[in-house]
C-alpha cells in the first residue's frame, strides 16, 4: 500500500520538527531536572551524588506539604470561581449572540495577551493603598483612611488569579455550548421543559465535560502561577512555586528545587488522572463518551 | 431574566477592563498620585516613556527576540497543525499531547528546567536562549490557532490537487500554504504579542541583554508611578492593535473555507 | 371551499387561519388555512423549501407566527410557548438526549410534567409498543437509526398528546427500514388514536400513510384532499406534476360547465371532467395518467400519433417515452411487446379518465 506508506511518511515529516523541539527543549530539561533532584548541594556547587535526601525532605516537611496543599486548594477555589463567573458569559456568547461572537471572545482575550506583569500592575493600581479603589472610597467619604486589606493577602491573590484565568474557562465552556445540538433544546421544550428545566436537565449535564476540561486547565495554571501570589499576595504569597523560584535564585539549592518541582508535577498528574478517570467512569461519562 | 444576563455580561466585561481602564485613565492625569478628583489632562507621562533610553533599549531587545520567536513558533506550529488536522494517524493524539505539554507544565518549572539544562551543557545565557525558551511556551498557542483555521478548510481541495498530479511538496506549496496564509499570519501576530509579554522563562534564560518585560518587572513591582501607567497603556494599546489585526486575519483565513 | 379534512362528529382538532411565516424578506408560508381532524393521519407533502416544515414548527411552537392563528381544541395556542402546548414532536434526527438512557429519554416528558405515579408503567408500555423494551438501559449512542427512531416515537406519544408532529422522521433511514417503519407508523397511529401530522417530500410515502394529504408549494397549499382524490383529481398542473406519473399536455379551454370542460387539444376537440380552477381563456393542461394510456391504442380509446423516443426495461414492464405534439408522454408497456426507438406509434387514452387542470408545467 504505497499510498498509505506515503501518508504515514508525510505525517512523520510534519510532526517531527515540533516533537523534536519539545523533546529536546522540554522533555530533556525536565528529565535533567529529575536527575538533579537526586543530587545534593555543597555550598555553591552541585554534587552529582545520587541520593533520596531531597525527596525525604520534601515529603517529610510539613511546610512543603502544606504549600502544595495550599496550591491545590487555591487551584480548586479559583477553578470554582471562574466556572461560576464564566458560565453565564459563555452561555450568552454561545446562545444569544450571532454576529459579535468572535469580537466578544477576542475582547475577552486581550487582557490575557497583555501579559502577567501589566495585569498585576494594573490590579495593584486598583487595590493598593494609594490605588483607585481607596481613592474613590475616600473621595466619596465612605472611609477616611485607605483600607489596607484590599491588597497583599490571600483574597486579593485569589481575585487576581480568577481574573487572569477566567478567559480559559470561558473558552472551554463556550466550546461545549457551541457544539450542543440545538434540536435537543427544542426536544426538551417539546416535552414540557421550560427554560430553567431545560438548562438543568439538558444543557448543564451536556456541557459538564467542557466545565471539567476548563476546570482542570485553570487548576493546573493556578497551581503553577508565580507572579500573582508573589506580587499581589504579600506575605501570604509564599507558594510552592515561589519556593522553587527561590531555590533556583538566592537560596541556592537546585536539587531540592527539582525535587519539589517533580513532587508537585507528580501530584498534579495523579490528581488530573483521577478526576479524568472518575469522570469517564461516571454514568454521565459513560453515556457521553460511548457515543463517540 | 434576559435583561439580567445582559447586565451581567456588561458588568463582567467592565470587571475585565477595569484595571486596564484605570491605568489608562491615570496615564493622562496630571498628578503624581492617584486621587479624585482628576487633575487635568496631560501627555507628559507618555513623553517621559518615549524619551527614556533604558526603556527604548529594552524595547529594542524585546523586538529582537519577538521576531525570531514568532517565526519559529509559526513554522513549527504550522507543521504540527497540518499533521494534526490532515492525517488520520494513531499517533495523532500523542502529537497533540506533546505539543500541548509546554502549556500545562507550570511555567516556573519549565524555566528552572531550562536553567538546569543550560548549566549541564555549559551554555551561556543570551538572547538565543531566551528565544528558545519563549518558543517552547508559545508553541501550543500557534498550533491551536493554525489548526483552528485548517480545520475549516475543505480537505477535498487537497485531494483535488493530488488527483491533478501534485506530489506532496507541490500540494503543500501551491494549495495548502496559500490557504493557510492567513492562519499563519494570525498565529505570527499572537506569537509576537505573547513574546513581548513573556516574563518567567525569559527571566531565567536571559543573560546580559534583557527584554523590556524583565527591565520593567522590578519597576512594576516596587513603584506606582504615572510614567509606568503610560508605559502599561502603550503596551495595552500595542497588544489591542496586534490582536485585532490577528483576529481579522484569522477570520479571513477561515472564510476561505 | 372548506379547508378541513371532511366532516367529523366533533369539530376539527386543530385549525390554522391565515397562517403566515416570514423570514426577513422571504415569505415561507403565505396565509395558509388548514384543519386537522381527530384520529387521522395527515401528511403534508412538498419539495424542500415549500414551507411544510415551517408550518410544523409553528404548530409545535418552535417558530413564532408572523401572522394568523393556530387553535387546538378550540383554544388559541398561537402565542403559547412550546413547552406548554399539548403537542409532541418526533424530530428528523431524533434529538434523543445523549446523556440519558432509553428509559429516561422516554420518561422525560412525564418527568417534566411531574407525573410520577404510573410514569414507570406508562414508559414500559410505550417501550413495549415500539418493541424497545429490551434495550431500555442502552444509550442513544449505542442504537441504530431505526432503533433511535422508535425511541423518539415512544418519547413523544407516551405523553398522550392530542396531536403528534413528525418532521420527516424516516428520511435518515435506508429504503428497506423506511418501508418497514411506514407500516409500523400507520399501525401505531390507528392503535393510539392520536392525530399524526406528518411532513415529507416523498410522495410514495405520503400516499401510503395518509388519510388526508396536503400538497404545498412555495408557501401555499395547492391542494388538500384524500390521497385518492389527490391522485386521480389533482387540483392543478403543479400537483399533477409533483406527485408524478402524470402526463401533461397543454390545451385551450373553450368552455366549462358542471365540472366538465370543452377543450381544444393538439389532436382535436375533447370534452371531459375538469378541476375547479379551470376557466375559458386561462392556461390549462390535459392530465393523462400512464395507466390510462395504451400503446398501440386500444380499441375504444381516443388516439393520436406520436414518435417513440426511449424504451427502458424496468423488470416487470417497459417504460416507454413517446413524443407527441411537442410533449413527452410516459407510459407502460408489456415486456413481450416489441418497441423500437424512433418508430411512429399510435397512442390511445381512456377519455373517461381524462382530467383537465388549470395551469401549465414550466416550459410547456
Amino acid at each position: 500500500m504505497a499510498a498509505q506508506e506515503n501518508r504515514r511518511l508525510e505525517f512523520a515529516v510534519l510532526a517531527s520538527p515540533a516533537v523534536l523541539y519539545v523533546a529536546v527543549f522540554c522533555l530533556a530539561p525536565l528529565g535533567l531536572l529529575l536527575l538533579y533532584s537526586f543530587y545534593r548541594v555543597d555550598f555553591v556547587a552541585i554534587v552529582p551524588d545520587l541520593n533520596l535526601d531531597n525527596y525525604a525532605r520534601v515529603l517529610g516537611s510539613e511546610t512543603y506539604l502544606k504549600l502544595i496543599g495550599k496550591a491545590m486548594w487555591h487551584g480548586l477555589l479559583v477553578a470554582f470561581f471562574t466556572m461560576v463567573l464564566a458560565y453565564p458569559l459563555s452561555f450568552f456568547i454561545a446562545m444569544r449572540v450571532k454576529v459579535l461572537k468572535a469580537a466578544l471572545l477576542t475582547a475577552l482575550l486581550i487582557p490575557l495577551y497583555t501579559g502577567d506583569l501589566v495585569r498585576i500592575f494594573a490590579w495593584r493600581v486598583v487595590l493598593g493603598a494609594e490605588g483607585i479603589l481607596n481613592a474613590f472610597l475616600m473621595w466619596t467619604g465612605v472611609t477616611d483612611e485607605p483600607i489596607m486589606a484590599l491588597l497583599f493577602n490571600t483574597g486579593a491573590s485569589l481575585l487576581v488569579l480568577t481574573y487572569n484565568y477566567l478567559p480559559f474557562m470561558v473558552l472551554a465552556i463556550w466550546i461545549a455550548l457551541e457544539i450542543l445540538d440545538r434540536q435537543l433544546l427544542e426536544a426538551a421544550a417539546d416535552l414540557g421543559a421550560g427554560r430553567y428545566k431545560t438548562f438543568r436537565h439538558v444543557v448543564f449535564p451536556l456541557t459538564l465535560p467542557g466545565v471539567l476540561v476548563g476546570g482542570l486547565m485553570v487548576f493546573a495554571l493556578v497551581v503553577g502561577d508565580y507572579l500573582t501570589p508573589q506580587l499581589i499576595g504579600g506575605s501570604s504569597g509564599v507558594t510552592v512555586i515561589s519556593a522553587i523560584h527561590d531555590l533556583f535564585g538566592s537560596a541556592f539549592d537546585w536539587p531540592l528545587g527539582g525535587a519539589i518541582a517533580w513532587v508537585l508535577m507528580a501530584i498534579l498528574v495523579v490528581f488530573v488522572a483521577l478526576v479524568a478517570t472518575m469522570t469517564l467512569k461516571s454514568r454521565l461519562g459513560r453515556a457521553l463518551f460511548r457515543m463517540n | 431574566m434576559e435583561r439580567l444576563l445582559r447586565g451581567y455580561v456588561w458588568a463582567l466585561y467592565g470587571f475585565v477592563y477595569l484595571p486596564v481602564g484605570v491605568v489608562v485613565l491615570f496615564s493622562f492625569n496630571d498628578s503624581d498620585m492617584i486621587a479624585f478628583p482628576l487633575s487635568g489632562f496631560t501627555f507628559k507621562w507618555y513623553a517621559d516613556v518615549l524619551s527614556d533610553g533604558r526603556l527604548l533599549g529594552g524595547l529594542g531587545t524585546t523586538f529582537l527576540v519577538a521576531f525570531p520567536v514568532a517565526a519559529i513558533t509559526t513554522i513549527l506550529g504550522g507543521l504540527s497543525a497540518l499533521a494534526l488536522t490532515r492525517y488520520r494517524s494513531k499517533f495523532r493524539a500523542l502529537l497533540g499531547l506533546v505539543v500541548i505539554l509546554p502549556f500545562f507544565v507550570p511555567r516556573m518549572i519549565l524555566a528552572v528546567s531550562e536553567v538546569t539544562f543550560l548549566h549541564e551543557i555549559s551554555f551561556t545565557k543570551s538572547l538565543l536562549t531566551v528565544c528558545i525558551g519563549q518558543s517552547l511556551v508559545i508553541l501550543p498557542f500557534t498550533t491551536i490557532i493554525i489548526a483552528s483555521v485548517l480545520y475549516r478548510l475543505d480537505p477535498a481541495l487537497e485531494e483535488a490537487a493530488s488527483d491533478l498530479g501534485a506530489n506532496s511538496w507541490k500540494r503543500f506549496r501551491y494549495v495548502q500554504l496559500p490557504l493557510m496564509k492567513f492562519g499563519l499570519m494570525a498565529a505570527c501576530f499572537i506569537a509576537f504579542v505573547l513574546s513581548t509579554a513573556e516574563y518567567t522563562v525569559s527571566f531565567f534564560t536571559s543573560g546580559r541583554e534583557q527584554p523590556l518585560s524583565i527591565l520593567v518587572a522590578s519597576d512594576f513591582r516596587f513603584h506606582l508611578s504615572p510614567t509606568l501607567y503610560a508605559l502599561a497603556s502603550l503596551i495595552v494599546l500595542f497588544n489591542i492593535v496586534v490582536v485585532v489585526v490577528s483576529e481579522l486575519l484569522r477570520r479571513r483565513g477561515a472564510a476561505h473555507a | 371551499m372548506t379547508a378541513g379534512n371532511g366532516e367529523g362528529a366533533e369539530g376539527p382538532l386543530l385549525t390554522a387561519r391565515d397562517l403566515t411565516k416570514d423570514y426577513g424578506d422571504v415569505r415561507a408560508v403565505d396565509s395558509v388555512d388548514l384543519a386537522l381532524r381527530h384520529d387521522s393521519f395527515v401528511t403534508i407533502l412538498g419539495p424542500s423549501g415549500c414551507g411544510k416544515t415551517s408550518i410544523l414548527r409553528m404548530i409545535g411552537g418552535f417558530e413564532t407566527v408572523s401572522a394568523g392563528t393556530v387553535r387546538l381544541d378550540g383554544q388559541d395556542i398561537t402565542d403559547v410557548p412550546a413547552h406548554r402546548r399539548p403537542v409532541n414532536t418526533v424530530f428528523q434526527h431524533y434529538a434523543l438526549f445523549p446523556h440519558l438512557d432509553v428509559r429516561d429519554n422516554v420518561a422525560f416528558g412525564l418527568k417534566m410534567r411531574g407525573a410520577t405515579g404510573d410514569a414507570a408503567k406508562r414508559v414500559d408500555e410505550a417501550l413495549g409498543i415500539v418493541r424497545m423494551d429490551s434495550m431500555a438501559d442502552r444509550y442513544p449512542g449505542q442504537l441504530s437509526g431505526g432503533q433511535q427512531q422508535r425511541v423518539a416515537l415512544a418519547r413523544a406519544f407516551v405523553n398522550q398528546p392530542r396531536l403528534l408532529l413528525l418532521d420527516e422522521p424516516l428520511s435518515a433511514l435506508d429504503r428497506k427500514m423506511r418501508k418497514h417503519m411506514q407500516i409500523e407508523l400507520k399501525d401505531l397511529q390507528r392503535r393510539l388514536g392520536m392525530t399524526f401530522f406528518y411532513v415529507t417530500h416523498d410522495q410514495d410515502e405520503a400516499f401510503a400513510l395518509s388519510d388526508w394529504m396536503i400538497v404545498m408549494n412555495h408557501g401555499v397549499i395547492e391542494q388538500q384532499a384524500r390521497p385518492e382524490d389527490i391522485y386521480s383529481k389533482p387540483a392543478n398542473a403543479y400537483v399533477a406534476d409533483f406527485i408524478g406519473g402524470a402526463n401533461l399536455m397543454p390545451v385551450e379551454v373553450k368552455s366549462v360547465s358542471g365540472g366538465r370542460a370543452a377543450v381544444e387539444t393538439p389532436f382535436g376537440a375533447l370534452d371531459c371532467a375538469c378541476a375547479g380552477g379551470v376557466a375559458p381563456g386561462e392556461p390549462a393542461s390535459l392530465c393523462l395518467r400512464a395507466e390510462h394510456l395504451s400503446l398501440p391504442a386500444a380499441g375504444g380509446h381516443r388516439n393520436f400519433q406520436g414518435t417513440i423516443t426511449h424504451a427502458l426495461f424496468q423488470g416487470d414492464r417497459q417504460v416507454v417515452e413517446v413524443e407527441a405534439f411537442g410533449s413527452t408522454l410516459v407510459l407502460n408497456v408489456d415486456n413481450d411487446q416489441a418497441v423500437a426507438a424512433g418508430a411512429a406509434a399510435s397512442v390511445g387514452f381512456d377519455e373517461s379518465h381524462a382530467w383537465i387542470v388549470p395551469g401549465r408545467r414550466a416550459g410547456d
